[in-house]
């Protein structure tokens, strides 16, 4: 028998039809149990990826319209806006989660869905780290988030294709099942019978000859097609020098020529949380950074913005927005995208509170995964106005809905509920209220009363 | 009743009974704690002569801003800014304690040309009573410095004359929210803001005071207006040469220049001769120098406001947050007999018709339960207030408790160390925990000025407050 030494945390149990949900008729607790999304989460419902697109059908609709080029849709907008419109607290609006879809919306099958297969594109999230002050800070997280989202390995994937240096039979072969494991797997093209090193050197030739510098060639030949290679050989090895002077260089000219060249027509930067950026930026490094953003988006010489490559969609808040605009008109921008007036609700994807029927779409969307019989078709163990309640209670916001209806099913699970009612929501709420600071903001206007009188017994025994 | 004479009053004969005498001196020194005194006495008493320079070297590192504040600071304690005194300090503290009597001058150093002294006989026995008992040496103090200003006892006098309920004044100041940027120096004109941010102050203090300050609406505006007036045209040549230059001084602070304006409004209307809703002098004045404490330099208030409140004669705080501006209240009262020994008298202040100062010092066997009952309701309160927080500013709490029990900031620190004595025990209701770090509005600017609560010779700057769990 091991000694505990070495004990590592046991794997967590499929659940089973015995668990202690299953009063409630589930498998496990339906709801994530904290705020935020974590992309990379193995967890349904923690990483995103339990989406009703019906709840935000309109948002997506215009997000299309805007930004998703077409055939019918010749001009689509290079900047667009996500932005809140939720009252007092704008946290779990699902901005986030739209994100993380339309990424996946978008990648799934290079863009060809959302543009009727008249482009290809790629798509990568971004989450600025707290203080990026200065843009080629922030390309350098666009340049690992580009790679380790794997859309540099994939361009190399359909460059080894498109290069033309592969028999036919590999490059029939290549096209069934999931690349990763074909083209893009070294030792499958050994058993195919090719030389990796040959196609190796063929990207490597193919990118120098657009203009690629030529150690990056090198290194996206030899390694670019496995990200975590890539970034040990070439991204780790950039130092922040090396970013400051030829950072932008790096991302705007040689990775788009490099995109350009696997025939990927444009690649959109889901750009979240960009209050990380701004709201530590002194005066003058908010300018620069968004005279930047025109050059290396808009007019600027250099690849990306010839080609107008790059869709980038800003997440922000009403209070950026105040904090942005003077800079943003004085840099001109403002004749691209506007961020005020009312030209910028065109460019502005608006997240409205949810309404009823919305949050049991939701519910039951979150709910179909946990049941104990998948065939069931509603929003059991949630009575209707149960779900509508605990909406109202947490002012319409969806994530912190989920994170209360996640309590509740908790709760419930205690005390063996098969039913959750509207009832019981309302007295779960009260019993949870004090964690709310209540402010008395009358009385705060006011001195307190005084106890002690000088001019008779002082401080009177009484008053203990 | 008590006649006072006035014979030896130079100047205007204004005295008559029922008056304070004219002070004999006015230059009060530049520093706020009593402990200086003491310092300067024991220094005295290693040293056998000191002259300024023994001083300013010898007093050591003392915790800067409100400064010179109670214990010594460890020279390594390096989170706290601290510095030496300074020249005016030595010089204004060598120059009290002469006036006391506590030295007598020698001959000056041969060499440097300062003038030294050497402790008199008076000055020994005040120091027999710093080493044994520094609350009686405060006494001490208080009376040598009414005897020679006046100020104490008549300070407090006035403040029971402004609010004869409670003793409560507010002195305005400017809406907390209000921060302009600096203006050039030529636009300094009152304008409708001005006025409206004017009329806003005195109305909240009206409130916060319950209509306890004898302040009329136009009256106030009009002083206010008065003194910006002035100080837009007389303080030019005088910051340029407190910054040692002698070039222009181009720019302005608006909110700093209206709240002088307000202070020095303040002392016109509530601390001039004439009390409010009297019609008489109430303190002697000589000839030119009306004011006791000066109306044109708002300086000599918040110097004798600090004075007497390390003195344990009054309580004041800037950081009310209902309301913009300094509260002020006495902890002490003019009053025949005292009720119950909750009142200390101090020997040698007494009123014109004869009533005696007494300090309000509640007994903590007596009032332990209030006091823990107090600061756990003033902790609740502000930690409600700034969204739950677990840690509070405790000088806060302070402020509040001594507001509501009318006790000095001395005795809240005593009391607050009989307090966490008691919590020890298993059976009290609550825990409670104090920090030492500096709080971030108490870093910098004016918050550097705010007087700590010292524990053990410690500062402590937050306090947290919970419910004991039982089982």
């Amino acid at each position: 028998m091991s000694s505990d030494f070495f004990r590592v945390s046991s794997k967590r149990q499929e659940p089973v039809l015995s668990s202690r949900y299953s009063c409630l008729g589930l498998t496990d607790n339906p709801f994530p149990a904290s705020p935020g999304v974590q992309a990379d989460s193995p967890d349904p419902r923690e990483n995103g990826s339990i989406y009703e697109p019906s709840i935000r059908h309109n948002e997506e609709a215009l997000f299309d319209s805007l930004l998703i080029p077409r055939d019918d849709n010749p001009y689509s907008k290079r900047l667009g806006f996500v932005m809140d419109f939720a009252t007092q607290r704008g946290m779990g609006i699902g901005k986030t989660c739209f994100l993380i879809y339309q990424k996946s919306r978008i990648e799934g099958d290079w863009g060809k869905d959302v543009t009727n297969g008249s482009f290809v594109l790629a798509a990568a999230y971004i989450r600025p780290i707290a203080q990026t002050r200065k843009f080629w800070d922030f390309v350098r997280q666009v340049a690992y988030a580009l790679n380790d989202q794997n859309i540099i390995a994939k361009a190399v994937w359909r460059l080894r294709y498109l290069c033309g240096d592969l028999p036919d039979a590999v490059l029939s072969s290549a096209g069934v099942g999931d690349p990763a494991s074909t083209i893009g797997n070294d030792s499958w093209l050994t058993s195919m019978g090719v030389n990796p090193a040959d196609v190796f050197e063929a990207v490597y030739r193919r990118l120098a000859a657009v203009g690629v510098e030529e150690e990056l060639a090198k290194c996206l030949g030899w390694y670019g097609h496995d990200a975590r290679r890539f970034t040990d050989v070439y991204l780790r090895k950039r130092t922040d020098s090396f970013w400051r002077k030829q950072g932008t260089e790096l991302v705007f000219d040689h990775l788009v020529n490099t995109f350009a060249t696997a025939r990927i027509d444009h690649a959109f930067l889901l750009v979240d949380e960009v209050e990380k950026i701004v709201r530590y930026q002194n005066n003058d490094e908010r300018r620069a950074f968004i005279d930047h953003l025109r050059f290396y988006l808009f007019d600027g010489n250099c690849e990306s913005a010839k080609r107008g490559f790059f869709r980038t969609v800003l997440t922000i808040h009403p209070t950026l927005q105040e904090l942005m605009l003077s800079h943003w008109e004085a840099s001109g921008l403002a004749r691209f995208a506007p961020l005020s007036g009312e030209l910028a609700q065109k460019y502005t994807v608006y997240f409205r509170p949810i309404e009823n029927d919305m949050a049991e779409t939701m519910v039951e969307a979150y709910l179909k995964r946990y049941r104990c019989n998948p065939a069931t078709q509603s929003l059991h163990p949630f009575e209707q106005e149960a779900v509508v309640e605990a909406l109202i209670h947490k002012k319409r916001v969806p994530g912190p809905m989920l994170v209360f209806l996640h309590n509740i099913v908790e709760h419930a699970a205690n005390s063996g509920w098969s039913v959750i009612t509207r009832d019981s929501v309302i007295s779960f709420a009260q019993s949870q209220e004090p964690t709310e600071p209540v402010l008395d903001i009358e009385n705060d206007k006011l001195l307190p009363p005084v106890k002690a009188d000088l001019l008779s017994e002082g401080l009177n025994r009484g008053n203990s | 009743m008590h006649f006072h004479g006035c014979a030896n009053i130079r100047g205007t004969r204004l005295s008559v009974s029922n008056t304070w005498p004219c002070p004999r001196h006015r230059d009060v020194g530049q520093f706020t704690s009593a402990t200086l005194y003491a310092d300067a006495l024991q220094l005295l008493a290693h040293s056998r002569v000191i002259d300024e320079i023994t001083v300013r070297h010898e007093l050591g590192p003392r915790l800067k801003g409100l400064a010179q504040k109670r214990p010594r600071l460890m020279p390594d304690d390096a989170e706290i800014p601290q510095g030496r005194v300074s020249n005016r300090v030595a010089s204004d503290l060598l120059r009290e304690v002469n006036a006391f009597g506590w030295t007598v001058a020698v001959h000056a150093h041969p060499h440097k040309g300062t003038q030294q002294y050497s402790l008199s006989e008076e000055g020994y026995l005040a120091l027999q009573i710093v080493r044994s008992s520094p609350v009686r040496f405060r006494r001490l103090v208080t009376a040598e410095l009414h005897k020679r200003y006046v100020v104490p006892g008549w300070f407090v006098d006035r403040l029971w004359k402004i609010n004869p309920r409670t003793g409560e004044v507010l002195l305005p100041g400017p809406p907390k929210d209000w921060q302009p940027r600096s203006l050039p120096w030529d636009e300094n004109a009152w304008t409708p803001l001005y006025e409206s941010l004017t009329t806003q102050s005195l109305e909240t203090a009206q409130r916060c005071c319950a209509g306890e300050l004898p302040i009329s609406q136009e009256r106030w505006i009009e002083t206010v207006r008065q003194a910006w007036s002035r100080l837009s045209t007389a303080t030019r040549k005088r910051k340029a040469a407190h910054a040692g230059t002698n070039e222009r001084v181009n720019t302005y602070r608006p909110r700093k220049r209206l709240a002088m304006s307000m202070l020095e409004a303040a002392i016109e209307l509530l601390f001039a001769p004439v009390p409010p809703r009297a019609h008489r002098h109430d303190i002697a004045v000589s000839g030119n120098r009306m004011y006791v404490i000066s109306n044109r330099s708002p300086r000599t208030l918040l110097l004798w406001c600090a004075r007497l409140e390390d003195l344990e004669l009054l309580f004041y705080t800037d950081y009310v947050r209902a309301v913009p501006g300094r509260l002020l209240f006495p902890v002490s009262v003019f009053r025949d007999a005292p009720p119950n020994p909750d009142f200390e008298l101090q020997e040698s202040v007494t009123a014109p018709d004869g009533r005696q100062l007494f300090y309000h010092m509640p007994r903590w066997n007596v009032h332990r339960a209030t006091f823990l009952e107090e600061l756990a309701e003033s902790y609740h309160r502000i930690s409600r207030n700034c969204g739950a927080l677990l840690y509070v500013s405790l000088l806060d709490v302070r402020d509040d408790v001594c507001r509501k029990l009318r006790m000095s900031a001395s005795l809240f620190e005593e009391h607050l160390r009989l307090t966490f004595r008691e919590l020890l025990d298993p059976d009290s209701p609550y825990s409670m925990s104090l920090d030492s770090n500096i709080r971030e509005d108490q870093s910098g600017g004016a918050g550097l000025m705010r007087r700590p609560v010292w524990q053990d010779n410690v500062p402590y700057f937050s306090i947290a407050v919970a419910p004991k769990q039982k089982g």
